[in-house]
Parts: structure tokens; C-alpha cells; sequence
């Protein structure tokens, strides 16, 4: 009898039966220490090692539970993991074998969106340059949020008050939990479905960083930076940044601050409307008041020579005109444009018939009917028309000379 | 550009020729007879959208799903609210 006679196991026997005893002894377990050697397999399968100063342990995270890790895993990160120690029986190693894996110190929420952040800026997506300069007045708002939330009734009661014009169509999303990045994805992918959509709004009222999350989700922010229309964010309160603000064209601190930076207000814009309108107006009175001006100037200057009778009669006769023009251009201004226009154009024809009557002519040149001010406009060989008070004359230009 | 012929210019290109043709009329630049037309025209571009703006009524519609489509329906928020 030799020792070796007591029971001899296979490595395979002693293997299962330490993998037994350990699987036995132990409720799944909570572990905490910090990550070394990680690797995310193509496979999906997470491994690495967990250590503190004097040990370390050997873990791995299927890809069936690492689909609903909100973070990504990095090395010298302090982690907290759950699940159930194992013996990996082809290297007779015990193993952790983890269901759930959050990190120590700081939120998951917080490491994932500073990781997203990171990942989603090198690509560009927050750069300024990409974003789009909103209408200034859009007529039609596309609104992707909870049709019962403070927000949607805070726009609302805001539009109420400074543009009934606007058209509000809101989009019913899921703000919050489980498929509500899906949700407001799909309401601003809707909208840019349509043709008819100025801008869009998407947001909700405050709440914890994971009452917010949807608006931190990397489907969110694509949904956002791939829209064709303008998108403004409106999400929390002043001090909660998301992702989905740094994407957005517009940041808005609040629903309320979105719909005040969309929503214009009528009363200013038939205000600017106004002003416009009185100023060009005021510009048409002062350009017919000169006219006026220069055409008594004119007539005033020729008909000094003239016997003082005449002189008084064609007074006479040029106030009439004036007169009548006055009361029309007046009418006109405040009413009827099309009187002024006739009016004027008739101030237009009546003024050189009174000069011409006295014996001078307008040259025109020919085809463009530009009336001639200077020889410098005319050569030789370029056809005129010479426009007397009771007719026109057509002529050509034989030379031309200029006074010294 | 007069509205009403093409397409109908949207507010801000409205204003922003409107902005032009009272620049251009202060300017005094223009002959009598052109700023005549720019004065119809301005005149007609005010009207135009003060004629858009008054024509229309408060519109608040939320999207409900018929089937496959989406429908646009009148929105009623006196609805009970959360949050």
C-alpha cells in the first residue's frame, strides 16, 4: 500500500470539484478594487482584472450583461462589481463572473456622459461651425416633448402671449426612462419628414441627471446634429447641461427661454413694420417736396424775362398745378398710391410742356430715350429725338463740340 | 420680387427688402418716377404681411397616431398635467 493508493482524481475531477465547493460557498458577492487589464473583445465579452494593493481577481463580464452598462470600463478606474465567483476550468482559474459593474466615487451617469462627451467632440458634433442659423420669423414649430409636461404648457403659454400666427405642432415623446431617446429621435426625424417645419424644439422640465438622461443618450444627440432643420434645446433648469444642448443650434436654459428666443413677437414685428413704412413714406413727401421746389425754381427763373402780365398768369397757372398735385400726393400718401403715382405722373409730363412752350426742347437719345444733359453723352452718327411742345423731331448727330 | 407673384417671400425676407427699398427712398438717390415704384412695392410688401399676420387664428395641434400615420389634431392642454 502506498500513499498514491489513497484516491487519485484527474485534473478534470479536482478541477469540478473546487469549482463546486467555490460556487457553494458563495452568494453572488459585491466586489470593489480597481480596473487593470481590461479588454472589450470583439466577441463582446468584457475581461479584466480587478486589484488592490495585495490581490487581485480575475473578471469577466458576458456581452448579455454588458449590454446595459451605461459607461465604459477603463483602466485605473476604482469599480464596484457584482456577480458570482467560478472556476474557469481549462486554466483552473477562479474568476468573477459579473452581472452589474458601476464605478466608485462619481455617478455612472457622470462617467458616461463625460465619456460620450469626449467621444461624440472628436467627432466634431459640438463644433460651432455646424450649427445652423435659426429663422428669424419661423411660422411653424415642430415641439418634441411630453404632451402633459411643464414644458410643453410653459411654451404654450408663452406663444399665447406674443404670436397667435404661430403654428405649434407638438410631437408626443417619452422625456424619461426606458425608450425615450427612441421617442424623441423619432419626433425630430418626423419632423424633418415634413417640408413645412421652421424649427424645432425638443426638451422637458427639470429633474435629477436620470430624469434627464434621454437628452444625454448618443441616439438623441445623432438624432439632433442630423436634423435638416434648425433644432433648439430646452432642457432642466439653467444650471443642467446636456448633450443634447452642446449638439442643438440653440441652446435654451429653459423651455420657457425657448420658446421667448422662437416664438417672435408680433407686436414688435407690425411696430418695425410701421416704422418702415412711415419712414419711406415721410422719404416720398420730402422727394416730391424737392421736386416741387425745382421745378418752381426753374420756372420762376425762365419766366423773369417775360412781361410781367405773363409772368403772373403762368404764377398763376404753375400754383394751380402744384395745388391740385399737393392734394393728390397728400390723398395718395395716406391712401390711394396709385392717385399719387398718376398724380406724379402727370406733375411729370406737365412740367417740361410748360418749359417747351417757351421754346426749348428735351434731347433724348435714341433707342435708350436718355434725355441729354451733356455733349459728352452724344457722338457723331448717334440718333436723337427732339421733343418740342407740340411735337417731336427725329434727328441725327452731325459732330460734336464741346464749350471751352 | 412683389408678393403674391412666385412664391410668397417669407416674413424676414419681406422685412429685409422693406428695410431696402426705405433705405434706398432716404437715400435720396432714386428719380421721382423710381422711387415711386419702390414706394408701391414697400407699400404692398407692409400690406402683404400685415394682411398674413391678421389672417391667422391660434394653432395648437398635437400629433396622434392613426394606424400607421401621424394625425395633426387640436390640442387641448387643459388636460390634466404632470410634473
Amino acid at each position: 500500500m502506498t500513499e498514491f493508493e489513497n484516491k487519485t482524481y484527474t485534473v478534470t475531477a479536482i478541477t469540478r470539484l473546487i469549482k463546486h465547493t467555490l460556487e457553494e460557498s458563495f452568494e453572488p458577492v459585491w466586489v470593489e478594487g480597481e480596473l487593470s487589464n481590461y479588454i472589450h473583445h470583439s466577441s463582446g465579452h468584457r475581461y479584466m482584472t480587478l486589484k488592490d494593493e495585495n490581490a487581485s481577481l480575475r473578471v469577466v463580464m458576458w456581452r448579455s450583461a454588458g449590454q446595459y452598462l451605461r459607461f465604459e470600463p477603463e483602466n485605473g478606474m476604482q469599480i464596484r462589481v457584482h456577480g458570482e465567483l467560478t472556476v474557469y476550468e481549462k486554466s483552473g482559474q477562479y474568476q468573477l463572473v459579473a452581472r452589474q459593474m458601476i464605478p466608485v466615487g462619481v455617478g455612472e451617469l457622470e462617467v458616461a456622459f463625460r465619456q460620450l462627451h469626449e467621444k461624440l467632440s472628436k467627432e466634431g458634433l459640438f463644433n460651432p461651425e455646424r450649427k445652423k442659423r435659426l429663422p428669424s420669423y419661423p411660422m411653424k414649430i415642430g415641439i418634441v416633448t411630453s404632451p402633459t409636461g411643464a414644458a410643453i404648457r410653459d411654451i404654450i403659454q408663452i406663444a399665447r402671449r406674443r404670436n397667435d400666427t404661430i403654428h405649434l405642432i407638438i410631437y408626443p415623446a417619452l422625456v424619461q426612462g426606458d425608450g425615450s431617446a427612441k421617442s424623441i429621435m423619432a419626433g425630430i426625424e418626423y419632423f424633418n419628414s415634413r417640408d413645412d417645419i421652421d424649427v424645432i424644439i425638443t426638451g422637458r422640465g427639470g429633474g435629477s441627471l436620470e430624469d434627464l438622461w434621454a437628452f444625454n443618450e448618443e441616439l438623441t444627440v445623432r438624432a439632433i446634429v442630423a436634423s435638416k432643420i434648425p433644432v433648439v434645446s430646452a432642457v432642466g433648469h439653467e444650471i443642467d447641461t446636456t448633450l443634447s444642448d452642446l449638439a442643438a443650434d440653440l441652446r435654451a436654459p429653459t423651455p420657457s427661454a425657448a420658446a421667448e428666443l422662437v416664438i417672435w413677437d408680433k407686436q414688435d414685428f407690425i411696430a418695425e413694420l410701421k416704422g418702415l413704412v412711415d419712414r419711406a413714406n415721410y422719404s416720398l413727401e420730402k422727394a416730391i417736396h424737392f421736386m416741387r421746389e425745382a421745378l418752381h425754381t426753374n420756372i420762376t427763373r425762365g419766366i423773369y424775362r417775360r412781361p410781367e402780365a405773363l409772368i403772373y398768369e403762368r404764377h398763376q397757372r404753375l400754383d394751380n398745378v402744384l395745388r391740385a398735385f399737393d392734394f393728390a400726393a397728400k390723398n395718395s400718401l395716406d391712401f390711394h398710391k396709385n392717385a399719387l403715382s398718376l398724380a406724379v405722373s402727370r406733375l411729370e409730363s406737365l412740367s417740361p410742356l410748360s418749359i417747351l412752350e417757351r421754346g426749348y426742347a428735351v434731347i433724348r437719345r435714341l433707342p435708350d430715350a436718355e434725355t441729354i444733359k451733356s455733349v459728352r453723352q452724344v457722338k457723331p452718327g448717334q440718333e436723337l429725338e427732339i421733343i418740342l411742345n407740340d411735337g417731336k423731331i427725329l434727328g441725327e448727330t452731325k459732330s460734336v463740340s464741346r464749350n471751352k | 420680387m412683389t408678393p403674391g407673384k412666385k412664391k410668397a417671400p417669407d416674413f424676414e425676407t419681406a422685412l429685409i427688402r422693406l428695410e431696402e427699398i426705405t433705405e434706398l427712398l432716404e437715400s435720396g438717390n432714386t428719380k421721382l418716377e423710381e422711387a415711386l415704384e419702390l414706394y408701391t412695392e414697400g407699400v404692398e410688401i407692409a400690406a402683404f404681411c400685415a394682411g398674413k399676420l391678421s389672417e391667422a387664428e391660434k394653432k395648437i395641434s398635437v400629433l396622434k397616431k392613426k394606424g400607421e400615420e401621424l394625425l395633426e389634431v387640436s390640442f387641448d392642454d387643459s388636460e390634466e398635467v404632470e410634473n
